[in-house]
Order: structure tokens, then sequence, then C-alpha cells
């Protein structure tokens, strides 16, 4: 019995005649070709078919050497007007530009005494990244916000908070239990973690300074992972069964202080907490049956209010599901890596936005931003999200011939943490087997990409943190031969200004530091 | 194509275009041959591409092969020409149907695949519309990858590929029905 299809059978057949078949899926057909003589007559007549259109192309265009003219002498005088033209452009663009400098000097001037009083300039964030930075100007009123990560300093995991210059480093938890994985609330007023100090995983909160700790979950909760609505008024939990995982995952909800738990997904049901809405007011999870033989049926995505009511079954799909929403109304989901939906919360039918037979490598960015990667052997394409349309953007052909420009082959690493909080830059970071880090700065539609800092970090990466402001990213970077990861700052708008700058380490604790989060600005 | 060559080009150097329309003529009229499958429409739009890569030399920046960027544009050339001949046709449509006229040959180069072995193939070639025709040929005549053919068409590979698939599956029925 082979192990795929004739459906599959005919799909890889189409992807062999595209050069498109790995080497993995060409066993798969040759196994299946063996045992199936009615494929093998399909394959052979497709083989046929590609054998005949070149014969047939090449004998109608093969004698066709094009006319005897001389194009050179034909387009000469044209062209001469071309390259007159194209100096005249030129011309015109340098007069432009002067124009434009001499515009930007007299607003910069204006700007500066503002800025006295106002807030950071926002060029990085907001600004185009191809036009020179040329309006850096020191910080009024740099970002004062915490950082709260968690860190096996003391032998055991606690939290910590600290600010970006590493100063003011608070141990908040300070329990001989493990407390990990800290999430801000949305208000930037609490901070939630999980802890197993009473021998069971449950949900904590506390205020930024460690006071008014709280209890949200209860043992026989068994939580597993716990998600903040956007308006912080609630938590989405994940539960299993028992203590030990058995595979079957529970969805619940719970007001922001532990009161008016609701379960969303039935007894007999293994869901995954995909998504919150914007507007707080709904869920996105999937969903399979758990059948009497213990194996899973029926996999689809659902969507339900936050109160537990009106539960949508909005379309049949694999447990490989990537939320981005587009409004409280409509979000994208790419499925199993091949097809992006659209979705509306109302459980009109999803819409088909594009379908590839060739995993999509990431989707990424939010709102009217949102974007996702084909990479198809050494080319990488972009396509923007609009509406229920796909739009191709850039286009990075030979990649790895421009990466030999960086000297290191680019491997894109997980994309969840690329993009800047208003979703148009990201960075990106790759890391190379030889145990080294390379940043790159990139606009999130990918008609730009700049190596952040000229020499590559000799450590790896594990996590990346935006500031809310866009301006500031903590990496944690680490060595796995040690498995000792610390924290390091990285200013985005000086490095991208001065190259031979360094990521600044905030912690030297020789420990092992996880999830870093900056606190949302009230 | 080197980038010296390129900018020798750009500033009008009458050698550089020389040596660059000498390189990709037969190339390029081949191409347009093969999607407008008339002899007298290529050369002109082998001119008519030639310059127009020369007016949008600046915008061609070396991310791509100088050969996809020259397809490119060829193909845009051709489609507007098919888009023009397809409402000269249309007219001429109309007017036949008006005054019951004889038109000619619609396809004049019907006279050279009469004696061709695969005429059968190459009719239902041309059943198909240009959606699927121009993939076709960019892959199986001119040996394009999908990637290649995605980067000239400016639509992603994936589309490429279930374009050529249509045309495939099509192609099939049409010499399975025959």
């Amino acid at each position: 019995m082979t192990r795929i299809t004739h459906k599959q059978a005919q799909k890889y057949m189409h992807l062999n005649a595209d050069k498109l078949l790995q080497e993995g899926q060409r066993a798969e057909l040759e196994e299946h070709l063996r045992e199936c003589a009615s494929c093998l007559a399909l394959s052979e007549r497709l083989n046929a078919l590609d054998h005949r259109l070149k014969k047939v192309f090449h004998a109608r265009w093969d004698n066709q050497d094009g006319p005897e003219m001389n194009i050179p002498a034909t387009i000469r005088s044209p062209n001469r007007r071309v390259s007159t033209t194209n100096r005249f452009m030129m011309g015109l663009k340098f007069l432009a530009g002067t124009v434009l400098l001499l515009v930007l000097v007299v607003a910069s001037d204006t700007l500066f005494s503002k800025l006295k009083t106002s807030s950071i300039s926002n060029s990085i964030a907001t600004g185009s990244p191809t036009a020179p930075i040329t309006t850096f100007t020191p910080r009024p009123q740099p970002y004062n916000g915490l950082i709260a990560f968690d860190s096996n300093k003391t032998g055991n995991f606690e939290i910590y908070t600290m600010h970006m210059d590493g100063s003011d480093e608070t141990n908040l938890s300070n329990n001989p239990g493990q407390d990990i994985l800290p999430e801000w609330s949305p208000d930037g007023k609490r901070i939630a973690f999980m802890s197993d100090r009473n021998g069971y995983n449950n949900i904590y909160t506390m205020n930024s300074d460690g006071s008014e700790l709280s209890q949200l979950s209860q043992n026989d909760d068994f939580v597993w992972a716990f998600t903040w609505s956007p308006d912080g008024k609630q938590i989405a939990y994940e539960t299993s069964p028992s203590q030990v995982y058995s595979g079957q995952i529970g969805i619940g909800v719970m007001n922001a202080d532990g009161s008016g738990k609701i379960k969303l997904t039935g007894n007999l049901e293994s869901g995954t907490f995909l998504s919150w809405s914007p507007d707080s007011q709904k869920i996105v999870y999937h969903a399979q049956d758990l059948g009497s033989d213990q194996n899973f049926s029926n996999s689809a995505i659902y969507i339900i209010n936050a109160d537990g009511t009106n539960k949508m079954k909005l379309l049949d799909a694999d447990n490989n599901v990537m939320i981005k929403w587009e409004d409280a109304q409509h979000f994208y989901a790419l499925i199993s890596s091949v097809q992006i939906y659209r979705f509306s919360t109302d459980g009109t039918p999803a819409e088909l936005v594009a379908s590839y037979e060739i995993p999509i490598s990431s989707m990424f960015g939010s709102g009217q931003n949102i974007y996702y990667i084909e990479k198809i052997s050494d080319t990488w394409f972009w396509h923007h999200l609009e509406g229920a349309t796909t739009t191709s953007g850039s286009i990075w052909p030979s990649f790895s011939s421009k990466c030999q420009s960086y000297q290191k082959d680019l491997y894109l690493n997980d994309a969840s943490n690329w993009p800047s909080p208003n979703g148009e830059f990201g960075l990106v970071n790759v890391s190379c087997f030889e145990g080294v880090s390379l940043f790159y700065y990139l606009n999130a539609d990918g008609t730009m990409i700049k190596l952040l800092f000229k020499d590559p970090i000799p450590l790896y990466n594990l996590g990346t943190s935006w500031s809310p402001d866009g301006k500031y990213v903590t990496v944690e970077m680490g060595s796995f031969e040690t498995a000792k990861v610390d924290l390091y700052f990285i200013d985005m708008e000086r490095t991208l200004l001065d190259p031979s700058l360094r990521p600044i380490r905030l912690t030297t604790d020789n420990a092992r530091i996880n999830q870093a989060v900056w606190q949302p600005q009230p | 194509m080197d980038s010296q060559w390129l900018e020798q080009c750009r500033e009008g150097d009458i050698l550089a275009i020389e040596k660059m329309v000498h390189l990709y003529q037969k190339d390029i009229f081949r191409l347009a041959f093969s999607i407008l499958d008339n002899y007298d429409e290529a050369e002109d739009s082998t001119q008519e591409i030639f310059l127009a890569a020369l007016r949008t030399l600046d915008s061609f920046r070396g991310d791509s092969a100088f050969k996809t960027w020259l397809f490119s544009i060829s193909i845009n050339v051709c489609r507007s020409r098919l888009r023009r001949n397809k409402n000269r046709n249309n007219v001429l449509q109309t007017l036949q149907n008006l005054f019951q006229l004889q038109g000619g040959n619609e396809y004049p180069e019907n006279e050279v695949i009469k004696n061709e072995a695969d005429t059968e193939i190459w009719l239902a070639i041309r059943s198909l519309n240009n959606k699927h025709r121009i993939p076709l040929i960019l892959r199986y005549y001119h040996d394009l990858s999908v990637i290649d053919i995605a980067a000239v068409l400016g639509i992603p590979p994936g589309t490429v590929h279930s374009r050529l698939n249509h045309a495939r599956n099509k192609l099939h029925a049409l010499l399975k029905d025959e």
C-alpha cells in the first residue's frame, strides 16, 4: 500500500513537470507508480505531452532568428533622445533633491524647537527606512517602561523587571517554585505569569512592583497556557483533564481577577487557542472531536463569543493554523501553510484568498499591513493581503547570491517577532551554524533589507521583543554550549546610523533568561 | 550583462547598446514571435521592446537577471499588442458580419503548419487563452523555470504552477477527445 493517494500522485506528476518535486516526494511518487497502473499510464501521457509540446514549439520557432534589420541603427536616434532624457531626469532629480534638502533643513529647524517638550521623534517608526535618516535627534523623553523576564539566576526561575538601561533589576516573584512566562496586561499595570509554587501549574497576576499577588486558576484547572484579551479584562487559557498531558486540551476564559470561568470546549473536544479578536469580543480556536477510540475527527476552526455563546464552525481545517486580524470583523488564517482564507466573524463563508502547493514560509503583520512570503528554491516572493485579494510585491530572486555579500546564507527565523509594533518594519535574525547571529532590518513589504551590525554577533538569538514605540529591541542571546542566555538591548535608530555599534548586554548573571517583554505604555 | 555595460547603456553609449541588442535580439524576437504568433508583429515588437528597455533601464536594480527583466518588458509589450489586436479583430469581425465579407486568414501561419505533423497539438495550444498559453510557452519553449516565469509575469510561482497545470490538463483532454 503506497503512502500517497491517487490525487496526490497526480499533483506530484505536475510538480515534477515543473521541476518542483522534492526528493522525498519523488520517492513516494515512484513507489505509487510501481503499484498503480492507471497512474503510471497517466504519468506516461503527461511525459509524452511534455515531449510533444517542446517538439512543436521548437519546430515552429527555432528557425526564426528574426529580421535582418539592424535594430541598433534603428534605435540610435531615439536612443539619443532617451539618453538626453535620462540626463535631464537626473538633473531634475538632483534639483528636486536639493530643494527637498533645503525644505528639510528649514522644517527640521522648526521641529527641533518643538521637540524640546514633545515626545520622541518617530522617524524610525513611521518614516521610510529607504530614505536617509538625517533628522536624528537626542531623545528628550526616553521610554521609561520596564522590561519583564524570567531568569534562573537564583537557582530557580523568578520573574524580574528592569529598565531598558539595565538599572533597577528587581525580583518580583521571589518564591522557591518555578515562576515563568511573564505577560504584561495590555494597560501595563499587571503582570500575569505561571507558577508551580503549590505543586500545580497556575496563573497568577501581580502589580508591576510585585505587590497584590493573586492566584487566578485553581489546581484542578491543570493550566497549560494563557493569553490576555486585548482589553485586559479577561484571560483565555488552555487546560488539560489531568496534571499529565493526555493529548486532550480544553479552552477556557476567566475574568482578569480569576472569577467567571467559562469552558468553551466540550468534554469530547480537544482545542487549541488561536486568537482573541481585537475588540476582545470573540475567540477563534481550533477543535477536533475525541472519539471513543481516542482518535480525533472533525477537525475545524471555530469562533465563539468570549461569554461562551454563539459558537460557530467556520471551516474544516487541520490543526495547523496561524491567524492575523485585518480588523475586528475580519481575519486571515494560514492553514496547513498552503492556503490563506479570509474569514468574517459573522460566520459568512470564508473566502479562499491564496492557495499553493508549496508551503508558504511566513505570514506576519496586522491590520492593513499583512504580508506573507512564498519561498521557492532560492527566491522569495512577498505578497500583500488586501481584503479578499492578494497583490504581489517584492521579489528577492537568487537570494543566496545576494547573501554572498553578507557572507552567510540567509535563513529567516520565526517571523512571529519580526514586525515592529506598527507592523511596517521587521527585525530578522539569522542564526548560523557557526554559532553566530546576524540581524537585518527590513521593510515589512520586502522593499528594503539592511544589515544592522557590520560584524556578526557570536551568539544565538533565542527571542526578540520590541518596545511599544518601535524604537528599541531586546534580544535573548546565548550559547548552546553553556545553556546560558543573557538579555541584550538594541537601539534601532542609533544602530542604523552607526553599523559599528554592538548590542548592549543588560544581564551578566551567567543564567538562563526567558521571555523578555516590554511594558505597554499606559 | 555586467554592471559596467549597463551603466554605459544608461549613459547612451551606442557601442554598449549595440552589444546588448546583439546579445538578446534573437531571444527577444523569438519570445515576441512565440507570444504574438505573427512575424511582422514580432519584428515591430522587438524594436519596441528594446526602446522600452532603454527608457526604463534606470529601474533595473540588478535584483533579477537582466534577461528576466528584459523578458518582463517583452511580455508587457506583447500583451499590450495582443490587447490592441483583440480590439482590432473585434472591429474586423463586426465589419465582416455586417457586410458578409470573406475575411482573410486570421492566422497566416496556418499555411505553414498545414504541413507539420503536430497540427493537432498546435491547434489545441491555440485554443488556450493567453493566461495559460504564455506560461506554457515560457516553460516549454524558452525553458524558463517556474520561478523565472513568476518573475517575468509578476505573479506568484504557485499561480504559474496552477496555470501550467490547467494548460496541461486542458491539452490532455483536448488531445484525448480527438
